[in-house]
C-alpha cells in the first residue's frame, strides 16, 4: 500500500501500461509536450518519445476516429479528451463506430480503445466546460463506461480498461484528481463492472459515482457518528455494464435507496438505477427511491450560482432526512 | 362557500367512510339531493345536501374515512371543478346502482351488542349486498398507500393493511409500522383469549378475533381482518367486560307451559300470519319484568342512575361475520303477535343490511338466545350502556322431580350479567323469578 | 517533391470530358489481367441490377446504393492496390467488397440478411466487412470512414509496416470536418493512405457545385499540402494508374494523396431514389459514356478482346451473380439467440 493522488496513480498507471505493451500509445490533445492539462501525462513524452505519446490537433473527431481505426488493426491506443464537454465532437466516431464496429461487422474486428476524460464542475469553468456526459455513453450498447471515485480504482480500473478488448470510456473527475487515497501495490485490476460496497450500512444505501461516492461516504460516515444511522455506500464504479447485484442486494438489505450524482437529473444514471431497483427489489422497497442530482441548469459561472445549481452534500442529507429513518433497525437474518 | 361535513349518523361513531359519491363535481346540486353514501359502523347512510349550488370539490374520495364534523365537500358556484375532475379520472367510474333504501335518520343513538338470537338463523340466508355491508375498515376500499416492503411483509405475515396506519410520508404504510403491527399483536396474543372465552360471542367462525388464531401458530395462521362492525364490537365489548362489574344469576325455566301455548297459538294462525317463536314469548316476558324491576331498565351514566321510560328490548340476531341488535320499543305495551311480526322484520332487515340506526337505537335491555345451537347454558356480556342481558339457552325435555317423581319437562337455562354499579344480587334475582314466572304461566303474557 | 508537383499540375487540367490517356498501361499488363478487369466490371453491372431487382423483390432491406455506372472507378481503385493494402470505403461499396475477394455470393447473402454473409447479416448493404481480406468496412455515415482510415495507416507506420490504406468517399463528404481533420492528421503525421473522392456529381441530389465551394474537389488538398490529382472516373486505366501511383508514394515515401475520379451514377442515390433532380439530357450523355462500353472498346481495339470472349465473360458474370442470388436465398438467417453476440469482444461476444 501507498499513499498518492488520484492523479499519480492514473499517471503509473499510464505508465506501467506504456512500459508493459508495446500496442499501447497515448493520444490527445496537449498530452506530450504541454504535459496534459490536467498533467495527467506529465513526462511520459520524454519517457516514451513521440511515437508512444501523440500529441494532436484540436480535432476530437479526427483523432478518436483516428484512435478506432488504430485499434482495428490491433494497437491499444489510450485516449486523452481534455474535458469530456469536448467529447461531444467526437460523437460520431465513438457512438456510430467504436461502438458498433465489432458488432455491425459481425464480430471480425474488436476495437480495443479507452478514452480518458474529466468530466464534473465546481471550477467555475461554466456551462461548456462543467458537464457530466458520460450518461451519453453508458446508454450505447457496444461501448463500456467506467468511473472511479478512488486512487485505488482508478488504477485497477484503468489498468483492466486498457486490456480489454472494448473500446471504454474511462471518466475522471477534475475535483477528484488531487484527492488521496492508499493504493495497493502490484499489477492489481479491477473488473469491469463490479460494483463496490465503500461503507456498510443497514439503514439505507446511497448509490453513486465518481467524486459524488467520496461526498456521499463522508455524509454517511457523519450520520453515522451524528445520528447512529447506518448507512451503506455503494459506488456503482462502471455505470455500463452495470452491476444490478451488488446494487440490488443492497437495497434488498436496507430497503431505501438515494442515488446520488453530480449529473442532471433526468434520464440520468439515477433513473436507470432506480428503474432497476423498481424492476428487481421492488418488493424490498419501503420507500421511494431518492435521487439526489445537479439542478437542470447549464453550469453557470457565478460561485454561488454554480454552488446551488451542484448536488451537494447538505442535498444528501436532506434526502436522507425526507426518507424519515426513525429507529436504528435491527436487521433479521 | 357551504361546506358539506361528515355527518354524525350514528352514537357510536366516531367517523365515517365515503361509500360513494352520488354527485361528482361539477354536478347541479339542489337542497335535499343525496350527495353520498356514508358508511358507519353501523350501516350506510346517504348524506343529503343542506345547501343549493354546485357541488365544487370533493375532499374525501370514496373509500376515505373522515371524523365527524370533518369537511368532506364544498358547495359552491362552481368555479373550481377543474383539478377536482382531473383526479377523480383516476379513480373507478362510481357504481351506478340506486341509493340504497337506507335512509339518513339522523342521529340516533345504536345500541351494539355482542349477542345475537341463533334461532333467527332458520331463516333463509340473505347475502347482504355489497352495499349495504358493514364493510367499514380502518382504510376502507381505497388505495393504501404502502411501501412495496411493507406490501410484501404484510403478505407474508397475514397482515391486513388496512388494520395499520402508516406512519412514514403521507401516511404511507412502511415497514416500522408492520414491525410495530407484529409486536404488538404477539403481546395481545397473550391477553386475548379471555375475552374470546367469557365473552360468550357466538360468533361465526370469521369473527374470531385475529389475535387468538394466531397465537402460537406461526405458519398455519390465517389473519382475517376485522370489519368496521367488528371492530366496533371489540371495542366496545372489551370496554364493557373492562368498565362494569359483572356479575351472573342463573335459573331454569320450565318451558313446558310456553311451548303449549306458542303451539296453541301457532295452529291458530291464518296464511300469512306470522309464527310466534320462543323468543318473542321471553321478550314479552322480559318487558313485563322489566315494568315491576324498573332498576334493571337502567343505565349506569357518570355516577348516576337513569331510568328508562321506555322498555326497548334488544334482541341479538348473527348477520354473516358479526352480530346486531335491532331493538324492539315498548315491547311491554305489545302484544305477544306484534313483537313477533317486528322481531321477524327486524332480523330480515339485519340480514339485508337494511337495518337503520333507528332499528339499533334505544334498547334498554337485550336477549341472547342460542337456543337453536345446543347450547346448556352460557353467560353473556352487557351491552352498554344497558345494565343488563340475558342470555338463554336451549330448551332441554329433563326428568325433574315433581312431587317426588320424576317428570320429563321442556327446561331452560337462562343467566341474567348485570352491571353490579347500579344493580345487586337480590334485585336481579327477583327479576328473574318475575321472568321465570310468567314464562311458567305464559297465559299471562296475553293479557 | 519534383514529381509531386508535377502531379498536381497535370491534375489541375483533369475532367471529365479530358480523360488522361493511360494507353502506356496497356502495355506490360498481361491480356488475362485486362480481361480480368472487363469480367470485374461486368460482374459488378449484373450483381448491381440484380441489387436492385432483389431489393424490388423485397429481398433486401434498408438502403441500398448501387455502383452502376461507377464500374471504372470501383475496379481501377481496387486494381491500383496490393492484395494486403486496407480498404475503407463508404455505404456505396458492393463493388469495392466483389472487387477485394469478397465472393458476390456472401455479398448477396449480406445484403439478403443471412448469417453467411460478410458480416454475418449484422451490416447488411452499407457495412460489408472482411478481416481477412482487410477490406475495412463500408460505413454508412458519411465521412465516418476517413479518420478510421487515417488511424488504420497511423497503426501501420508505428509498426512500420509496409501495408498501406486507401479509403475511398463520395464527393459530398469532402464538404464535412471529418475530411478536413483525415487530411490534416494523415499529412501532419506522414500516414501511408490514398484518399480517392467518387465525384458522382451529386450528393443525393445536390450537384457539386451546390455542396462545395470549391467544386474542384481535388484541390481541397491543396489545402494541406497535400499532393491530389483528378481523373476520368469512366476510364479503368486511368484511375488504376492514378491509385497505384499514390500507393507506392504513400508506401515508399510515407506521403498520403488525393485522388478525385469523376464518374457517374446511372441510376439514383439509392435504389429507392426516383432521380428526379438530374437533367434527362445530363443522365443519357453519362450513359452514353458507360465506361463498360469504353473499356470494351479499347480492348478491342487493341486486339485483345473479341465478340466471342466479351459473350463468354458476361456469360460467366451472369452465372456467377444468379449464383450468388441462389446462395444468398438458401442461405439461413441468423437465429435469434445470437442477437445478443457480438456486442463486446471477448466475452463470449457478448
Amino acid at each position: 500500500m501507498a499513499e498518492m493522488t488520484y492523479r499519480q496513480a492514473l499517471h503509473d498507471t499510464l505508465r506501467e501500461e506504456l512500459q508493459r505493451d508495446e500496442n499501447v500509445f497515448l493520444i490527445g490533445e496537449e498530452i506530450g509536450r504541454f504535459e496534459g492539462s490536467y498533467k495527467i501525462t506529465a513526462g511520459l513524452l520524454q519517457e516514451f518519445g513521440p511515437k508512444r505519446v501523440v500529441d494532436t490537433p484540436i480535432c476530437e473527431n479526427g483523432f478518436v476516429g483516428l484512435a478506432i481505426g488504430a485499434a482495428m488493426l490491433g494497437l491499444r491506443p489510450i485516449v486523452e479528451i481534455m474535458t469530456i464537454n469536448f467529447i461531444a465532437l467526437a460523437m460520431d466516431e465513438i457512438v456510430n463506430h467504436a461502438a458498433k464496429i465489432y458488432y455491425m461487422f459481425g464480430g471480425q474486428c474488436p476495437v480495443p480503445l479507452v478514452i480518458r476524460t474529466p468530466g464534473g464542475g465546481g471550477q467555475q469553468l461554466s456551462a461548456t466546460h462543467s458537464q457530466n456526459l458520460e450518461v451519453w455513453f453508458a446508454h450505447v450498447p457496444g461501448l463500456k463506461v467506467v468511473a472511479p471515485s478512488t486512487p485505488a480504482d482508478a488504477r485497477g480500473l484503468l489498468r483492466t480498461a486498457v486490456r480489454d478488448d472494448n473500446p471504454v470510456l474511462f471518466l475522471e473527475n477534475l475535483a477528484l484528481y488531487n484527492t488521496r487515497g492508499e493504493v495497493p501495490e502490484g499489477d492489481y485490476t479491477i473488473p469491469i463492472g463490479k460494483a463496490q460496497v465503500m461503507k456498510e450500512g443497514h439503514d439505507l444505501t446511497i448509490i453513486s459515482y465518481s467524486r459524488m461516492a467520496v461526498v456521499a461516504l463522508d455524509v454517511a460516515r457523519r450520520l453515522e457518528q451524528e445520528r447512529q444511522l447506518s448507512i451503506e455506500v455503494v459506488d456503482v464504479r462502471s455505470l455500463r455494464p452495470l452491476d444490478h447485484e451488488t446494487v440490488v442486494n443492497s437495497v434488498k438489505k436496507t430497503n431505501r435507496a438515494i442515488i446520488f450524482e453530480e449529473d442532471w437529473r433526468s434520464y440520468g444514471v439515477g433513473a436507470e438505477l432506480a428503474a432497476t431497483l423498481q424492476e428487481e427489489a421492488f418488493d424490498y422497497l419501503d420507500a421511494p427511491i431518492q435521487r439526489v442530482a445537479g439542478a437542470e441548469v447549464p453550469l453557470p459561472y457565478s460561485k454561488p450560482l454554480e454552488q446551488a445549481a451542484l448536488p451537494s452534500a447538505r442535498q444528501l442529507v436532506e434526502a436522507v432526512d425526507r426518507l424519515a429513518i426513525r429507529k436504528r433497525r435491527v436487521v433479521y437474518a | 362557500m357551504p361546506e358539506v361535513t361528515m355527518p354524525r349518523l350514528s352514537d357510536t361513531m366516531q367517523e365515517g367512510t365515503i361509500a360513494r359519491w352520488l354527485k361528482k363535481p361539477g354536478d347541479r346540486v339542489e337542497r335535499g339531493d343525496v350527495l353520498a353514501e356514508i358508511e358507519t359502523d353501523k350501516a350506510t347512510m346517504e348524506l343529503q345536501a343542506y345547501e343549493s349550488g354546485v357541488l365544487e370539490k370533493i375532499l374525501i374520495q370514496e373509500g376515505e374515512s373522515a371524523p365527524i364534523g370533518q369537511v368532506i365537500a364544498l358547495i359552491g358556484s362552481g368555479a373550481a371543478v377543474a383539478d377536482q375532475e382531473e383526479a377523480r379520472a383516476m379513480r373507478p367510474a362510481p357504481q351506478t346502482t340506486t341509493a340504497s333504501s337506507a335512509t339518513g335518520g339522523g342521529g340516533s343513538g345504536l345500541g351494539m351488542s355482542q349477542e345475537e338470537a341463533p334461532r333467527q338463523r332458520a331463516t333463509a340466508p340473505v347475502e347482504v349486498p355489497p352495499s349495504t355491508a358493514p364493510v367499514g375498515q380502518e382504510n376502507g376500499d381505497r388505495l393504501i398507500k404502502a411501501s412495496p416492503l411493507a406490501r410484501r411483509l404484510a403478505e407474508e405475515h397475514n397482515i391486513d393493511l388496512r388494520q395499520i396506519r402508516g406512519s412514514g410520508p403521507g401516511g404511507r404504510i412502511v415497514r416500522d409500522d408492520i414491525e410495530a403491527f407484529l409486536e404488538s399483536r404477539r403481546t395481545a396474543a397473550v391477553t386475548a383469549p379471555a375475552q374470546a372465552g367469557v365473552g360468550a360471542t357466538p360468533a361465526p367462525p370469521a369473527a374470531a378475533p385475529a389475535a387468538a388464531a394466531e397465537v402460537g401458530a406461526a405458519p398455519a395462521e390465517e389473519l382475517v381482518p376485522l370489519s368496521r362492525m367488528q371492530t366496533t364490537i371489540a371495542r366496545r365489548l372489551t370496554e364493557s367486560k373492562q368498565t362494569i362489574p359483572h356479575f351472573y344469576v342463573s335459573t331454569e325455566i320450565d318451558m313446558t307451559e310456553a311451548l303449549a301455548l306458542r303451539r296453541q297459538l301457532n295452529e291458530s294462525v291464518g296464511e300469512g300470519g306470522v309464527k310466534v317463536s320462543i323468543n318473542d314469548l321471553i321478550i314479552k316476558a322480559c318487558a313485563l319484568a322489566l315494568e315491576k324491576f324498573p332498576e334493571v331498565n337502567s343505565s349506569y351514566r357518570d355516577g348516576q342512575f337513569v331510568r328508562h321510560q321506555a322498555i326497548n328490548v334488544g334482541i341479538a340476531v348473527d348477520i354473516p361475520h358479526g352480530l346486531v341488535v335491532p331493538v324492539i320499543r315498548d315491547a311491554n305495551l305489545k302484544g305477544v303477535r306484534t313483537i313477533a311480526r317486528e322481531a321477524r322484520a327486524l332480523i330480515e332487515k339485519a340480514h339485508a343490511g337494511k337495518l337503520t340506526p333507528a332499528d339499533l337505537s334505544g334498547g334498554t335491555f337485550s336477549i341472547s338466545n342460542m337456543g337453536m345451537l345446543d347450547v346448556s347454558e352460557f353467560i353473556a356480556v352487557i351491552n352498554p350502556p344497558e345494565a343488563a342481558i340475558m342470555a338463554v339457552a336451549s330448551v332441554r325435555r329433563t326428568f325433574v322431580p315433581i312431587d317426588d317423581q320424576p317428570v320429563l319437562r321442556d327446561m331452560m337455562h337462562v343467566t341474567v350479567s348485570a352491571d353490579h354499579r347500579i344493580l345487586y344480587g337480590a334485585t336481579v334475582a327477583r327479576f328473574l323469578q318475575e321472568v321465570k314466572r310468567l314464562l311458567q304461566n305464559p297465559f299471562s303474557l296475553l293479557g | 517533391m519534383e514529381t509531386r508537383q508535377q502531379r498536381k499540375a497535370a491534375a489541375q487540367g483533369a475532367g471529365p470530358g479530358d480523360p488522361r490517356s493511360p494507353a502506356s498501361l496497356l502495355e506490360g499488363t498481361d491480356r488475362e489481367t485486362l480481361l480480368n478487369y472487363y469480367y470485374q466490371m461486368v460482374l459488378i453491372r449484373y450483381f448491381e441490377e440484380k441489387a436492385g431487382e432483389m431489393y424490388t423483390r423485397a429481398r433486401i432491406g434498408g438502403y441500398c446504393h448501387l455502383n452502376l455506372g461507377e464500374e471504372a472507378t470501383v475496379v481501377g481503385f481496387c486494381a491500383g492496390l496490393e492484395a494486403d493494402d486496407y480498404v475503407y470505403t463508404n455505404y456505396r461499396e458492393h463493388g469495392y467488397a466483389i472487387c477485394r475477394g469478397i465472393s458476390p455470393a456472401v455479398v448477396m447473402a449480406e445484403l439478403f440478411g443471412k448469417k453467411t454473409g460478410c458480416s454475418r447479416g449484422r451490416g447488411g448493404s452499407m457495412h460489408l466487412f472482411d478481416l481477412k481480406r482487410r477490406f475495412m468496412g463500408g460505413y454508412g455515415i458519411v465521412g465516418g470512414q476517413l479518420p478510421l482510415a487515417v488511424g488504420a495507416a497511423f497503426a501501420l507506420a508505428y509498426r512500420g509496416a509496409r501495408e498501406i490504406v486507401a479509403c475511398q468517399m463520395g464527393d459530398g463528404t469532402t464538404n464535412g470536418g471529418p475530411f478536413h481533420e483525415s487530411l490534416n492528421l494523415a499529412k501532419l503525421y506522414r500516414l501511408p493512405v490514398v484518399f480517392l473522392i467518387v465525384n458522382n456529381q451529386y450528393g443525393m441530389g445536390t450537384r457539386v457545385d451546390q455542396g462545395s465551394a470549391v467544386p474542384d474537389l481535388y484541390r481541397k488538398a491543396c489545402a494541406y499540402d497535400m499532393r491530389s490529382e483528378r481523373v476520368d472516373g469512366t476510364d479503368l486505366l486511368a484511375v488504376l494508374e492514378a491509385v497505384r501511383t499514390a500507393a507506392r508514394i504513400a508506401r515508399e515515401e510515407r506521403e498520403p494523396s488525393l485522388i478525385e475520379a469523376v464518374s457517374y451514377r446511372f441510376r439514383g442515390h439509392s435504389v429507392v431514389d426516383p432521380d428526379r433532380y438530374r437533367p434527362e439530357d445530363e443522365v443519357r450523355r453519362w450513359r452514353e459514356r458507360d465506361p463498360i462500353l469504353l473499356y470494351a472498346t479499347r480492348l478491342k481495339e487493341a486486339g485483345l478482346m473479341d465478340e466471342a470472349t466479351r459473350q463468354e465473360l458476361e456469360t460467366r458474370a451472369q452465372q456467377e451473380v444468379e449464383e450468388a442470388v441462389r446462395f444468398a436465398e438458401e442461405s439461413e438467417f441468423p437465429s435469434v439467440e445470437e442477437l445478443y453476440d457480438f456486442v463486446y469482444a471477448g466475452e463470449g461476444g457478448r
